[in-house]
Protein backbone atom coordinates (compact mmCIF):
# COMPACT_ATOMS: atom_id res chain seq x y z
CA UNK A 1 0.00 0.00 0.00
CA UNK A 2 1.10 2.90 -0.52
CA UNK A 3 0.05 6.57 0.42
CA UNK A 4 1.73 9.92 1.41
CA UNK A 5 2.43 9.17 5.22
CA UNK A 6 4.44 6.74 4.21
CA UNK A 7 8.34 6.78 3.20
CA UNK A 8 10.39 4.14 1.24
CA UNK A 9 13.55 2.88 3.92
CA UNK A 10 15.90 4.35 1.31
CA UNK A 11 13.84 8.04 1.85
CA UNK A 12 13.60 7.24 5.95
CA UNK A 13 17.76 6.19 5.91
CA UNK A 14 18.43 9.10 3.53
CA UNK A 15 16.53 11.52 6.33
CA UNK A 16 18.21 10.03 8.79
CA UNK A 17 21.34 10.52 6.96
CA UNK A 18 20.94 14.27 6.27
CA UNK A 19 19.25 14.91 9.80
CA UNK A 20 22.44 13.53 11.36
CA UNK A 21 24.67 14.93 9.08
CA UNK A 22 22.92 18.62 10.29
CA UNK A 23 23.29 17.34 14.13
CA UNK A 24 27.10 16.19 13.88
CA UNK A 25 28.76 18.49 11.57
CA UNK A 26 31.81 19.26 13.29
CA UNK A 27 33.53 16.08 14.85
CA UNK A 28 32.94 15.06 18.11
CA UNK A 29 35.50 13.47 20.52
CA UNK A 30 34.09 10.32 22.22
CA UNK A 31 35.36 8.04 25.07
CA UNK A 32 34.77 4.52 24.15
CA UNK A 33 36.35 0.89 24.24
CA UNK A 34 37.33 -1.14 21.51
CA UNK A 35 35.58 -4.18 21.44
CA UNK A 36 36.60 -5.89 17.96
CA UNK A 37 39.31 -4.38 15.59
CA UNK A 38 40.10 -5.69 12.70
CA UNK A 39 42.68 -4.12 10.05
CA UNK A 40 41.04 -5.14 6.81
CA UNK A 41 43.84 -6.08 3.65
CA UNK A 42 42.43 -3.19 1.88
CA UNK A 43 44.20 -0.58 4.57
CA UNK A 44 41.07 0.26 5.98
CA UNK A 45 40.44 -0.55 10.01
CA UNK A 46 36.98 -1.88 10.94
CA UNK A 47 36.33 -1.70 14.50
CA UNK A 48 33.28 -2.32 16.85
CA UNK A 49 33.47 0.62 20.05
CA UNK A 50 31.24 0.08 23.12
CA UNK A 51 30.59 1.43 26.55
CA UNK A 52 30.70 -1.03 29.57
CA UNK A 53 28.14 -0.05 32.71
CA UNK A 54 30.93 1.42 35.42
CA UNK A 55 31.08 -1.60 37.93
CA UNK A 56 29.78 -4.43 35.28
CA UNK A 57 31.09 -5.95 31.84
CA UNK A 58 27.27 -5.41 30.43
CA UNK A 59 27.48 -3.43 27.32
CA UNK A 60 25.79 -0.49 27.32
CA UNK A 61 26.50 1.23 23.76
CA UNK A 62 27.86 0.14 20.76
CA UNK A 63 28.80 1.50 17.23
CA UNK A 64 30.61 0.55 14.59
CA UNK A 65 33.58 2.69 13.29
CA UNK A 66 36.10 2.65 10.58
CA UNK A 67 39.25 3.93 9.78
CA UNK A 68 39.95 4.57 6.43
CA UNK A 69 43.37 3.27 4.92
CA UNK A 70 44.52 6.76 4.30
CA UNK A 71 44.03 8.04 7.14
CA UNK A 72 44.81 4.17 9.30
CA UNK A 73 48.49 4.03 8.60
CA UNK A 74 49.12 7.88 10.62
CA UNK A 75 46.92 7.14 13.18
CA UNK A 76 48.32 3.71 14.15
CA UNK A 77 51.77 5.01 14.14
CA UNK A 78 51.38 7.59 16.38
CA UNK A 79 49.19 5.92 18.77
CA UNK A 80 51.75 3.28 18.79
CA UNK A 81 55.00 5.23 19.07
CA UNK A 82 52.91 7.14 21.82
CA UNK A 83 51.73 4.70 23.88
CA UNK A 84 54.02 1.94 23.29
CA UNK A 85 51.52 -0.76 22.61
CA UNK A 86 48.99 -1.84 19.52
CA UNK A 87 45.34 -0.78 18.88
CA UNK A 88 43.52 -3.70 19.75
CA UNK A 89 40.56 -5.21 21.94
CA UNK A 90 39.99 -4.06 25.37
CA UNK A 91 41.71 -0.92 25.11
CA UNK A 92 39.82 2.73 25.99
CA UNK A 93 40.25 5.45 23.34
CA UNK A 94 39.67 8.96 22.94
CA UNK A 95 38.44 9.44 19.22
CA UNK A 96 37.99 11.84 17.57
CA UNK A 97 35.12 10.98 14.73
CA UNK A 98 32.49 12.34 12.34
CA UNK A 99 29.58 10.43 12.80
CA UNK A 100 28.35 8.92 9.29
CA UNK A 101 25.59 7.25 8.09
CA UNK A 102 25.17 4.93 5.37
CA UNK A 103 21.76 3.74 3.56
CA UNK A 104 22.81 0.81 3.93
CA UNK A 105 25.29 0.24 6.29
CA UNK A 106 23.89 2.27 8.71
CA UNK A 107 25.65 4.43 11.29
CA UNK A 108 29.42 4.32 11.80
CA UNK A 109 32.16 6.45 13.18
CA UNK A 110 34.49 7.10 10.87
CA UNK A 111 37.67 7.67 13.53
CA UNK A 112 40.13 10.76 11.89
CA UNK A 113 42.23 11.04 15.33
CA UNK A 114 43.10 8.89 18.57
CA UNK A 115 44.39 10.67 21.61
CA UNK A 116 46.99 8.55 22.62
CA UNK A 117 46.96 10.11 26.22
CA UNK A 118 43.65 9.09 26.55
CA UNK A 119 44.77 5.36 26.66
CA UNK A 120 48.33 6.27 28.32
CA UNK A 121 45.90 7.67 31.10
CA UNK A 122 43.56 4.79 31.08
CA UNK A 123 46.38 1.91 31.24
CA UNK A 124 48.06 3.87 33.72
CA UNK A 125 45.24 4.07 35.99
CA UNK A 126 44.34 0.58 35.57
CA UNK A 127 47.75 -0.64 36.15
CA UNK A 128 47.74 1.41 39.12
CA UNK A 129 44.55 -0.24 40.57
CA UNK A 130 46.09 -3.49 39.76
CA UNK A 131 49.29 -2.99 41.29
CA UNK A 132 47.65 -1.24 44.89
CA UNK A 133 45.51 -4.45 44.48
CA UNK A 134 48.87 -6.52 44.35
CA UNK A 135 50.71 -4.86 46.74
CA UNK A 136 47.87 -5.02 49.26
CA UNK A 137 48.33 -9.24 49.01
CA UNK A 138 51.81 -9.00 50.39
CA UNK A 139 53.00 -11.38 47.64
CA UNK A 140 55.13 -9.00 45.45
CA UNK A 141 57.81 -10.18 45.90
CA UNK A 142 57.74 -13.85 46.33
CA UNK A 143 58.77 -15.04 42.92
CA UNK A 144 62.05 -12.65 43.20
CA UNK A 145 62.38 -14.39 46.47
CA UNK A 146 63.29 -18.06 44.93
CA UNK A 147 66.72 -19.05 45.25
CA UNK A 148 67.74 -19.20 41.48
CA UNK A 149 69.50 -21.70 39.87
CA UNK A 150 73.03 -21.74 39.12
CA UNK A 151 72.66 -22.50 35.34
CA UNK A 152 69.04 -22.55 33.88
CA UNK A 153 69.50 -25.02 31.94
CA UNK A 154 66.12 -26.64 31.35
CA UNK A 155 63.77 -24.38 30.44
CA UNK A 156 60.08 -23.89 30.19
CA UNK A 157 58.91 -21.80 28.03
CA UNK A 158 55.08 -20.01 27.94
CA UNK A 159 54.82 -18.45 24.53
CA UNK A 160 53.20 -19.29 21.29
CA UNK A 161 54.34 -21.27 18.09
CA UNK A 162 53.89 -18.65 15.72
CA UNK A 163 55.28 -16.00 17.72
CA UNK A 164 58.60 -14.09 16.62
CA UNK A 165 60.04 -13.85 19.71
CA UNK A 166 59.70 -17.67 20.23
CA UNK A 167 61.73 -18.70 17.44
CA UNK A 168 64.31 -15.47 18.67
CA UNK A 169 65.04 -16.84 22.15
CA UNK A 170 64.82 -20.92 21.14
CA UNK A 171 67.65 -19.78 18.11
CA UNK A 172 69.51 -17.71 20.42
CA UNK A 173 69.52 -20.32 22.92
CA UNK A 174 70.47 -23.54 21.35
CA UNK A 175 73.17 -22.10 18.95
CA UNK A 176 74.80 -20.33 21.93
CA UNK A 177 78.77 -19.80 21.51
CA UNK A 178 79.99 -21.82 24.45
CA UNK A 179 77.47 -24.50 23.21
CA UNK A 180 75.87 -25.07 26.90
CA UNK A 181 73.13 -27.67 26.45
CA UNK A 182 69.92 -26.35 27.28
CA UNK A 183 66.57 -28.44 27.46
CA UNK A 184 63.96 -26.33 26.16
CA UNK A 185 60.42 -27.40 26.05
CA UNK A 186 57.41 -25.11 24.99
CA UNK A 187 54.09 -24.62 26.79
CA UNK A 188 51.89 -22.75 24.39
CA UNK A 189 49.38 -20.10 25.18
CA UNK A 190 48.02 -17.73 23.42
CA UNK A 191 49.77 -13.99 23.57
CA UNK A 192 47.49 -11.85 22.34
CA UNK A 193 43.65 -10.29 23.07
CA UNK A 194 41.77 -11.13 26.37
CA UNK A 195 42.16 -14.45 26.64
CA UNK A 196 46.06 -13.85 27.42
CA UNK A 197 45.62 -13.83 30.69
CA UNK A 198 43.82 -17.33 31.30
CA UNK A 199 45.59 -19.04 28.24
CA UNK A 200 48.86 -18.03 30.15
CA UNK A 201 47.66 -19.38 33.51
CA UNK A 202 46.66 -22.92 32.30
CA UNK A 203 50.17 -23.25 30.27
CA UNK A 204 51.71 -22.33 33.96
CA UNK A 205 49.70 -25.12 35.72
CA UNK A 206 50.84 -27.31 33.02
CA UNK A 207 54.63 -26.45 34.32
CA UNK A 208 53.76 -26.97 37.77
CA UNK A 209 52.90 -30.29 36.75
CA UNK A 210 56.35 -30.64 35.64
CA UNK A 211 58.21 -28.72 38.57
CA UNK A 212 61.05 -30.35 39.32
CA UNK A 213 61.77 -31.57 35.46
CA UNK A 214 62.44 -27.53 35.27
CA UNK A 215 64.70 -25.05 36.55
CA UNK A 216 63.03 -21.68 35.21
CA UNK A 217 59.77 -20.83 33.29
CA UNK A 218 60.23 -17.74 30.85
CA UNK A 219 56.95 -16.16 29.75
CA UNK A 220 58.15 -14.50 26.15
CA UNK A 221 56.31 -12.70 23.19
CA UNK A 222 57.78 -11.60 20.08
CA UNK A 223 58.51 -7.99 19.10
CA UNK A 224 57.07 -7.86 15.37
CA UNK A 225 53.86 -7.41 16.08
CA UNK A 226 52.79 -4.89 18.97
CA UNK A 227 49.33 -6.15 20.33
CA UNK A 228 47.86 -4.38 23.34
CA UNK A 229 49.85 -5.46 26.64
CA UNK A 230 46.82 -4.53 28.83
CA UNK A 231 46.05 -8.10 29.13
CA UNK A 232 49.92 -9.08 30.82
CA UNK A 233 48.27 -5.85 33.55
CA UNK A 234 46.14 -8.77 34.72
CA UNK A 235 45.28 -8.94 38.43
CA UNK A 236 44.95 -12.90 38.35
CA UNK A 237 48.18 -13.58 36.37
CA UNK A 238 50.00 -11.54 37.92
CA UNK A 239 48.88 -13.10 41.27
CA UNK A 240 49.39 -16.28 39.73
CA UNK A 241 52.98 -15.46 38.51
CA UNK A 242 53.81 -14.18 41.92
CA UNK A 243 53.07 -17.35 43.91
CA UNK A 244 54.68 -19.57 41.10
CA UNK A 245 57.20 -21.85 42.60
CA UNK A 246 59.75 -21.33 39.91
CA UNK A 247 61.36 -18.19 39.00
CA UNK A 248 59.73 -16.70 36.16
CA UNK A 249 61.60 -14.59 33.38
CA UNK A 250 59.27 -12.34 31.25
CA UNK A 251 60.17 -10.70 27.86
CA UNK A 252 56.98 -9.47 26.57
CA UNK A 253 58.18 -7.06 24.16
CA UNK A 254 57.32 -3.53 25.10
CA UNK A 255 58.67 0.02 25.10
CA UNK A 256 56.71 2.15 27.40
CA UNK A 257 55.26 1.04 30.88
CA UNK A 258 56.37 -2.28 32.24
CA UNK A 259 53.34 -5.17 32.05
CA UNK A 260 52.37 -5.58 35.84
CA UNK A 261 53.84 -9.34 35.41
CA UNK A 262 57.09 -7.77 35.13
CA UNK A 263 56.90 -6.60 38.61
CA UNK A 264 55.68 -9.69 40.28
CA UNK A 265 57.86 -11.57 37.81
CA UNK A 266 61.58 -13.00 39.32
CA UNK A 267 63.30 -11.03 36.51
CA UNK A 268 61.75 -8.80 33.45
CA UNK A 269 63.42 -8.61 30.60
CA UNK A 270 62.43 -6.28 27.73
CA UNK A 271 62.21 -8.98 24.39
CA UNK A 272 62.52 -12.80 24.02
CA UNK A 273 66.07 -12.03 23.19
CA UNK A 274 67.22 -10.49 26.27
CA UNK A 275 66.03 -13.32 27.92
CA UNK A 276 67.90 -15.77 26.35
CA UNK A 277 71.04 -13.69 26.97
CA UNK A 278 70.11 -12.82 30.55
CA UNK A 279 69.75 -16.92 31.03
CA UNK A 280 73.09 -17.82 28.57
CA UNK A 281 74.80 -15.72 30.88
CA UNK A 282 74.82 -18.08 33.81
CA UNK A 283 76.02 -20.89 31.97
CA UNK A 284 79.02 -18.94 30.57
CA UNK A 285 79.80 -17.02 34.25
CA UNK A 286 79.71 -20.59 35.64
CA UNK A 287 81.57 -22.45 32.93
CA UNK A 288 84.42 -19.45 33.35
CA UNK A 289 84.09 -19.52 37.00
CA UNK A 290 85.00 -23.67 36.88
CA UNK A 291 87.57 -22.53 34.62
CA UNK A 292 89.32 -19.89 36.61
CA UNK A 293 88.72 -22.08 39.99
CA UNK A 294 90.61 -24.53 38.07
CA UNK A 295 93.19 -22.13 36.81
CA UNK A 296 93.43 -20.44 40.07
CA UNK A 297 93.95 -24.31 41.99
CA UNK A 298 96.54 -25.52 39.51
CA UNK A 299 98.69 -22.01 40.11
CA UNK A 300 97.89 -22.05 43.72
CA UNK A 301 99.17 -25.55 43.65
CA UNK A 302 101.79 -24.86 42.16
CA UNK A 303 102.88 -21.99 44.26
CA UNK A 304 101.91 -24.42 47.02
CA UNK A 305 104.36 -26.77 45.99
CA UNK A 306 107.02 -24.23 45.52
CA UNK A 307 106.56 -23.16 49.14
CA UNK A 308 107.03 -26.69 50.18
CA UNK A 309 110.18 -27.22 48.05
CA UNK A 310 111.64 -24.08 48.86
CA UNK A 311 110.25 -25.21 52.95
CA UNK A 312 112.17 -28.55 51.74
CA UNK A 313 115.56 -26.66 50.80
CA UNK A 314 115.66 -24.72 53.52
CA UNK A 315 115.23 -27.76 56.00
CA UNK A 316 117.94 -29.74 54.04
CA UNK A 317 120.00 -26.28 53.92
CA UNK A 318 118.97 -25.94 57.82
CA UNK A 319 120.24 -29.64 58.23
CA UNK A 320 123.03 -29.49 56.28
CA UNK A 321 123.88 -26.47 58.48
CA UNK A 322 123.43 -27.85 61.96
CA UNK A 323 124.66 -30.87 60.37
CA UNK A 324 128.13 -29.09 59.81
CA UNK A 325 127.92 -27.30 63.18
CA UNK A 326 126.61 -30.56 64.66
CA UNK A 327 129.79 -32.17 62.87
CA UNK A 328 132.19 -28.91 63.80
CA UNK A 329 131.06 -29.66 67.29
CA UNK A 330 131.37 -32.80 67.36
CA UNK A 331 134.74 -32.87 65.93
CA UNK A 332 136.15 -30.01 68.16
CA UNK A 333 134.66 -32.26 71.18
CA UNK A 334 136.73 -35.33 69.75
CA UNK A 335 139.46 -32.99 69.42
CA UNK A 336 139.40 -32.16 72.89
CA UNK A 337 138.75 -35.65 74.08
CA UNK A 338 141.36 -36.77 72.21
CA UNK A 339 143.67 -34.05 73.44
CA UNK A 340 142.37 -35.14 77.16
CA UNK A 341 143.28 -38.34 76.11
CA UNK A 342 146.38 -37.47 75.01
CA UNK A 343 146.62 -35.39 78.11
CA UNK A 344 145.35 -38.48 80.59
CA UNK A 345 147.47 -40.94 78.52
CA UNK A 346 150.30 -38.48 79.24
CA UNK A 347 149.32 -38.82 82.67
CA UNK A 348 148.59 -41.82 82.93
CA UNK A 349 151.54 -42.91 81.41
CA UNK A 350 153.82 -40.68 83.86
CA UNK A 351 151.51 -41.73 86.91
CA UNK A 352 152.28 -45.65 85.10
CA UNK A 353 155.69 -44.42 84.64
CA UNK A 354 156.21 -42.99 88.11
CA UNK A 355 154.71 -46.05 89.59
CA UNK A 356 157.05 -48.43 87.60
CA UNK A 357 159.78 -46.33 88.70
CA UNK A 358 158.44 -46.60 92.09
CA UNK A 359 158.11 -50.25 91.64
CA UNK A 360 160.99 -50.35 90.02
CA UNK A 361 162.49 -48.83 93.40
CA UNK A 362 160.68 -50.51 95.68
CA UNK A 363 161.48 -54.07 93.67
CA UNK A 364 165.50 -52.84 93.87
CA UNK A 365 164.75 -52.18 96.98
CA UNK A 366 162.84 -55.23 97.35
CA UNK A 367 165.55 -57.80 95.59
CA UNK A 368 167.70 -55.92 97.72
CA UNK A 369 166.13 -56.80 101.03
CA UNK A 370 165.52 -60.16 99.23
CA UNK A 371 168.67 -60.81 98.01
CA UNK A 372 170.10 -60.20 101.76
CA UNK A 373 167.50 -61.96 102.99
CA UNK A 374 168.61 -65.16 101.24
CA UNK A 375 172.23 -64.47 101.59
CA UNK A 376 171.84 -64.82 104.74
CA UNK A 377 169.40 -67.43 104.46
CA UNK A 378 172.42 -69.27 102.37
CA UNK A 379 174.74 -68.36 104.92
CA UNK A 380 172.55 -69.96 107.90
CA UNK A 381 171.98 -72.70 105.64
CA UNK A 382 175.65 -72.92 104.37
CA UNK A 383 176.56 -73.38 107.87
CA UNK A 384 174.15 -75.65 108.86
CA UNK A 385 175.20 -77.71 106.06
CA UNK A 386 178.94 -77.38 107.29
CA UNK A 387 178.13 -77.72 110.79
CA UNK A 388 175.87 -80.94 109.92
CA UNK A 389 178.84 -82.23 107.49
CA UNK A 390 181.52 -81.83 110.07
CA UNK A 391 178.90 -83.83 112.69
CA UNK A 392 178.88 -86.30 109.97
CA UNK A 393 182.24 -86.37 109.23
CA UNK A 394 183.48 -86.91 113.00
CA UNK A 395 181.12 -89.45 113.37
CA UNK A 396 182.32 -91.05 110.05
CA UNK A 397 185.76 -90.40 111.04
CA UNK A 398 185.21 -91.93 114.68
CA UNK A 399 183.52 -95.26 112.57
CA UNK A 400 186.29 -95.65 110.42
CA UNK A 401 189.05 -95.56 113.17
CA UNK A 402 186.58 -98.21 115.18
CA UNK A 403 186.51 -99.80 111.47
CA UNK A 404 190.44 -99.50 110.67
CA UNK A 405 190.52 -101.13 114.26
CA UNK A 406 188.67 -103.67 112.72
CA UNK A 407 190.63 -103.96 109.62
CA UNK A 408 193.37 -104.50 110.97
CA UNK A 409 191.94 -107.60 112.54
CA UNK A 410 190.70 -108.57 109.46
CA UNK A 411 193.41 -107.47 107.07
CA UNK A 412 194.43 -111.17 105.21
CA UNK A 413 198.49 -110.24 105.82
CA UNK A 414 197.64 -110.12 108.74
CA UNK A 415 196.21 -113.73 108.84
CA UNK A 416 199.19 -114.48 106.34
CA UNK A 417 200.81 -113.61 108.57
CA UNK A 418 199.99 -115.95 111.50
CA UNK A 419 200.47 -118.82 108.67
CA UNK A 420 197.30 -118.68 106.62
CA UNK A 421 197.59 -118.81 102.96
CA UNK A 422 194.70 -118.17 100.50
CA UNK A 423 194.70 -119.70 96.88
CA UNK A 424 193.03 -118.61 93.76
CA UNK A 425 192.21 -120.36 91.20
CA UNK A 426 191.72 -117.95 88.34
CA UNK A 427 191.51 -115.19 90.47
CA UNK A 428 189.21 -116.21 93.15
CA UNK A 429 189.88 -117.46 96.31
CA UNK A 430 189.19 -121.03 96.63
CA UNK A 431 186.52 -121.94 98.76
CA UNK A 432 185.50 -125.51 97.54
CA UNK A 433 188.53 -127.75 95.96
CA UNK A 434 185.55 -129.83 93.77
CA UNK A 435 185.36 -126.57 91.77
CA UNK A 436 188.77 -126.95 90.37
CA UNK A 437 189.70 -129.67 87.99
CA UNK A 438 192.65 -131.71 88.11
CA UNK A 439 195.31 -130.86 86.90
CA UNK A 440 194.99 -127.35 86.93
CA UNK A 441 196.76 -124.66 88.03
CA UNK A 442 196.40 -122.47 91.20
CA UNK A 443 197.72 -119.86 92.73
CA UNK A 444 198.35 -119.46 96.44
CA UNK A 445 199.10 -116.20 98.51
CA UNK A 446 201.49 -116.56 101.46
CA UNK A 447 202.02 -113.82 103.86
CA UNK A 448 205.46 -113.30 102.25
CA UNK A 449 204.28 -113.96 98.38
CA UNK A 450 202.78 -116.79 96.58
CA UNK A 451 203.32 -119.84 94.39
CA UNK A 452 201.75 -121.79 91.78
CA UNK A 453 200.87 -125.33 92.13
CA UNK A 454 198.70 -127.79 89.75
CA UNK A 455 196.41 -130.25 92.08
CA UNK A 456 197.55 -133.57 91.84
CA UNK A 457 194.31 -134.85 93.80
CA UNK B 1 65.82 -30.25 39.47
CA UNK B 2 67.10 -29.83 42.88
CA UNK B 3 69.69 -32.74 42.38
CA UNK B 4 71.24 -31.19 39.87
CA UNK B 5 71.21 -27.58 41.15
CA UNK B 6 72.89 -29.02 44.46
CA UNK B 7 75.32 -30.81 42.36
CA UNK B 8 76.37 -27.52 40.13
CA UNK B 9 76.30 -25.79 43.38
CA UNK B 10 77.65 -28.46 46.23
CA UNK B 11 80.51 -28.79 42.86
CA UNK B 12 81.53 -25.09 42.96
CA UNK B 13 81.36 -25.08 46.84
CA UNK B 14 83.62 -27.91 47.66
CA UNK B 15 86.19 -26.99 44.68
CA UNK B 16 85.69 -23.57 46.71
CA UNK B 17 86.63 -25.07 49.86
CA UNK B 18 89.68 -26.71 48.20
CA UNK B 19 90.90 -23.67 47.16
CA UNK B 20 90.68 -21.76 50.30
CA UNK B 21 92.75 -24.84 52.17
CA UNK B 22 95.24 -24.70 48.84
CA UNK B 23 95.54 -20.61 49.54
CA UNK B 24 95.92 -21.23 53.30
CA UNK B 25 98.04 -23.68 53.31
CA UNK B 26 96.17 -25.93 55.23
CA UNK B 27 96.28 -29.07 53.02
CA UNK B 28 99.07 -31.20 53.27
CA UNK B 29 101.50 -31.59 50.15
CA UNK B 30 100.51 -35.42 50.53
CA UNK B 31 96.97 -34.86 50.27
CA UNK B 32 97.32 -31.94 47.31
CA UNK B 33 97.49 -34.57 44.81
CA UNK B 34 93.91 -36.31 45.87
CA UNK B 35 92.01 -33.16 46.51
CA UNK B 36 93.72 -31.87 43.15
CA UNK B 37 92.48 -35.41 41.31
CA UNK B 38 88.94 -34.32 42.73
CA UNK B 39 88.72 -31.22 41.43
CA UNK B 40 89.55 -32.27 38.14
CA UNK B 41 86.67 -34.87 38.80
CA UNK B 42 84.13 -32.47 39.90
CA UNK B 43 84.78 -30.02 36.57
CA UNK B 44 84.63 -32.53 34.34
CA UNK B 45 81.27 -33.77 35.83
CA UNK B 46 79.82 -29.87 35.59
CA UNK B 47 81.23 -29.57 32.18
CA UNK B 48 79.87 -32.57 31.39
CA UNK B 49 76.53 -31.73 32.83
CA UNK B 50 77.03 -28.42 30.70
CA UNK B 51 77.21 -29.57 27.25
CA UNK B 52 76.04 -33.17 26.95
CA UNK B 53 72.51 -33.83 26.29
CA UNK B 54 71.20 -36.27 28.55
CA UNK B 55 68.88 -38.07 26.67
CA UNK B 56 66.80 -39.27 29.65
CA UNK B 57 65.63 -35.43 30.18
CA UNK B 58 64.95 -35.25 26.75
CA UNK B 59 63.11 -38.42 26.28
CA UNK B 60 60.19 -37.18 29.83
CA UNK B 61 60.49 -33.34 28.05
CA UNK B 62 59.43 -34.76 24.82
CA UNK B 63 56.66 -37.15 26.35
CA UNK B 64 55.03 -34.32 28.43
CA UNK B 65 52.02 -33.10 26.64
CA UNK B 66 52.03 -35.22 23.84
Amino acid sequence: MENSSSVSLLELNSQIKSCLHKGFMAPVWVRAEINQYNEHYSGHCYIELIEKGANTDSIQASVRATIWASAFRRIKAHFETSTGQCLSEGIKVLVRAHVDYHEVYGISLNIREIDPNYTLGDLARKRLETMRKLEATGIMDMNKELPFPVVPQRIAIISSLSAAGYEDFTNQMQQNKNKIHYYLKLFPATMQGSSVPLSIMAALDKVAEHERLFDVVVVIRGGGSKTDLSHFDDFDLAYYIAQFPLPVITGIGHEKDDPVIDYVAHTRCKTPTAVASYLLEFGIEFESELDWLNEKISSESKSLLVVEKQRLKDLSEGINASTKLYMEQAESLLREDLLQTEAATKQYLQQLNFSLNRLGDSLTLGSYQFLNRSQSYQEKMLYMVESAMQRRFEKENNRLQVLSKDAQFANPDNILKKGYSVSYYKGKAIKDPSEIDIGETIETRVYKGSFKSRLLE
Amino acid sequence: MDKKEISYTAAIKEIETILGKIENQELDVDELAGKLRRVTELIKTCKSKLHSAESEVDKILKEIGD
